[in-house]
């Protein structure tokens, strides 16, 4: 859509001339849920095998205007370390809000770019109360699977694109 | 004519001149139990009162493994009803089936993989337990399990090198953590999935080097240069205590060190290989070895591994020499006797495995080495006992069976020390036969080569020279006639073929003593 400059003379021509541009602009952002401020975000988060048994290391770190957290050693099942929890299953790993800048709003995308466990994984990704939510399953039946066991051979690459309300 | 009997009852003994009077047990005027002053593949075990020819190699696996590079590991696991065979090669773990195949059963791990990385495999209650020279946390597996798992399900994942499973514990030695080199943890006892942080002891002196359960409540912890002996108190707190023992004993070489249940043994790398049996002085146990011991290159000391033969009397390691990068030969040791011998395999580790049978008409003619056996019974084939087995490069495992190399040729001889004819040298004596006892009838022969000269050094520079063979087919006379005149006479027999064994209690010379010169 294209419009001409200046505009032709007359109310009624500026008028039509007005609502064009208001149009324009419309067309030029990211439509959201209209919500003033929100920010996107994306980051990279590392899963590895924690140093006590049945435990992960995460790490979180920006891959462009997204989050960092330290890596956190230990992050044991049905409990929170640091600004990660790890559901009782071992299969979904919560980055808190706490760690984050802003509360999440949506988890847009995500991409587990490298797997080194032995088996082929889905990763479902989900913002629930502020928090960013990473679920593990196999893609064979889509059953939950447990991090702390398929990080024993190699750990697990993510990076996801998320929005933030600040 | 006079006659001079030696019986080649000695092992080899490479520390002295070949003349030398430790060379010989007299057991009469004319009458020499003799050491081997050089030879190789001979056994004085399989036939009592006498010298055979050690067995041969058989391949006993059905196919390689994947890897098929480096043999880091080997585990017999029984667990009271059911045994399995374990195999780790270049990081991964193999089991093997019913045909003697090997799947792959890491689970997707890949474990340590250096030449010096030999896993250290035990075994608690039903499960085979080892860890990988500290790169990874112990894993566990048991006869029916699809793939190993951890060991530890709860607690720090400590890293050990060295495992023992000790008064119903599981004993790491060598941890990853900080002065892991002298720490020592343990699980409570039945509990092995958690070292509990409080199970803990550091000893004192070098980096731990390994460690062996010698008896019912004591283990003994080896570095370099010292000797703790760990106690184990019931009611104690902790439970064990270290005590220094020894100093300036040690070991370098931390599967060498081996038990047959009455001492420990173990290769010290200022001593050779020496034996301790807990309380008194260790016993350097190889002088008489020295020459093979000595070419040990240090480098590669950390490669040796060793096993003990139930029933045979004999504890094995497999060493390199010279310029090996990796061991070339497995030495032999009688416990009982204390003779050294030695046969020509290469082997990364070695074991004692019950190997099961499931015996095919390929796999007999790979033990018979494609001659049908003649004198032995089919037990002696197809039974289970247990057999020495070890893996190299290849991806297969071998057992120290059959006639031949792998079906190739097998040479085994032996090289008697200079003859003690009567003067030592101070005379020429004329050597005109040599009469063998064999103890087996056998279908081949036995070859015989002479040197001989006016002092040792010339003896020792000349070629042997072929004199012939004597057949072991129920001769009338098992003679070989010569003529040969030296001040210095020695020897060499054997054969050099598969399907070739021997076994000779006794050989006699005739001979006339030319006068002095």
């Amino acid at each position: 859509m294209q419009i001409s400059y200046p505009p032709a003379t007359g109310n009624a021509n500026l008028d039509v001339w007005l609502q064009q541009l208001v149009r324009l602009l419309e067309l030029s952002i990211i439509e959201t849920d209209r919500t003033q401020g929100l920010v996107l975000r994306h980051s990279s988060v590392v899963i590895v095998d924690g140093t006590n048994a049945n435990t992960l290391k995460c790490t979180v770190a920006s891959l462009w205007n997204g989050d960092t957290v330290a890596e956190t050693d230990n992050i044991a099942k049905d409990a929170t370390t640091g600004n990660f929890s790890l559901s009782a299953d071992g299969s979904a790993l919560t980055i808190e809000a706490a760690g984050l800048e802003g509360n999440v709003i949506a988890s847009l995308a995500i991409n587990l770019y490298d797997n080194n466990s032995t088996s082929d994984l889905l990763v479902q990704h989900v913002a629930i109360s502020n928090d960013l939510v990473i679920t593990v399953r196999t893609s064979a039946d889509g059953a939950v699977a447990d991090m702390t066991s398929l990080v024993d051979t190699g750990g697990l690459y993510i990076d996801v694109l998320y929005l933030t309300d600040a | 004519m006079h006659y001079l009997t030696i019986r080649p009852l000695l092992g080899t003994k490479n520390n002295c001149p070949i003349d030398s009077p430790e060379m010989f047990n007299a057991i009469g005027e004319s009458d020499f139990i003799t050491h081997d002053a050089g030879g190789q593949n001979f056994d004085l075990e399989r036939e009592k009162n006498s010298c055979s020819k050690a067995l041969g190699r058989a391949q006993w696996s059905n196919s390689a493994n994947a890897q098929a590079t480096k043999c880091l590991g080997l585990h017999e696991l029984w667990d009271g009803t059911n045994r399995v065979h374990f195999y780790f090669d270049n990081g991964k773990v193999y089991k093997f089936d019913a045909s003697r195949d090997q799947g792959d059963v890491s689970g997707g791990n890949t474990f340590a993989t250096d030449d010096v990385d030999l896993y250290s495999i035990i075994q608690y209650g039903t499960y085979m337990v080892f860890a990988d020279r500290a790169e990874h946390t112990p894993y566990k597996i048991d006869y029916n399990d699809a793939n190993v798992s951890k060991l530890i399900a709860s607690g720090t994942e400590y890293k050990f090198r060295y495992l023992m499973n000790f008064t119903n514990r599981i004993v790491g030695l060598y941890s990853d953590q900080t002065d892991g080199d002298i720490e020592i943890r343990w699980t409570d006892a039945l509990a092995e999935t958690t070292f509990p942080a409080a199970n803990q002891l550091y000893k004192s002196g070098d980096s731990i080097q390994g460690g062996i359960q010698l008896g019912h409540n004591t283990a003994f912890i080896l570095s370099e240069t010292d000797i703790y002996r760990m106690d184990y108190y019931s009611t104690g707190s902790p439970i064990y205590s270290l005590v220094p023992i020894i100093k300036g004993w040690g070991t370098a070489s931390p599967f060498s060190i081996i038990s047959d249940g009455i001492a420990i043994y173990f290769y010290d790398p200022q001593r050779g290989f020496c034996r301790f049996d807990g309380t008194t002085e260790p016993q350097i146990i190889s002088e008489d070895y020295e020459d093979m011991i000595g070419r040990i290159p240090s480098t590669y000391r950390g490669l040796i591994d060793s096993v003990w033969m139930p029933f045979g009397n004999e504890i094995a390691w497999n060493i390199p020499v010279d310029n090996d990068t990796t061991p070339s030969r497995i030495i032999f040791y009688n416990r009982k006797t204390g003779q050294w011998r030695h046969e020509n395999k290469a082997a990364r580790r070695l074991d004692s495995w019950r190997t099961f049978t499931g015996y095919t008409w390929n796999d007999l003619v790979i033990e018979t080495d494609d001659v049908w056996p003649s004198a032995r019974t089919w037990a002696y084939y197809t039974s289970e006992s247990h057999k020495m087995v070890f893996g190299n490069s290849n991806g297969h495992l071998y057992t120290q069976s059959s006639e031949g190399d792998d079906g190739s040729d097998w040479d085994g001889y032996r090289i008697e020390p200079i003859i003690p004819f009567p003067g030592y040298g101070k005379q020429f004596t004329r050597l005109l036969e040599i009469w063998m006892k064999f103890a087996e009838t056998q279908l081949h022969s036995i070859d015989l080569y002479w040197r001989g000269g006016d002092t040792v050094a010339e003896v020792e520079q000349q070629a042997w020279t072929s004199i012939g063979s004597i057949s072991m087919n129920n001769p009338s006379k098992p003679i070989l006639y010569l003529d040969q005149t030296a001040r210095l006479h020695q020897i060499k027999w054997g054969t050099d073929l598969k399907s070739e064994p021997f076994s000779v209690p006794e050989i006699q010379f005739s001979y006339v003593t030319l006068g002095y010169h």
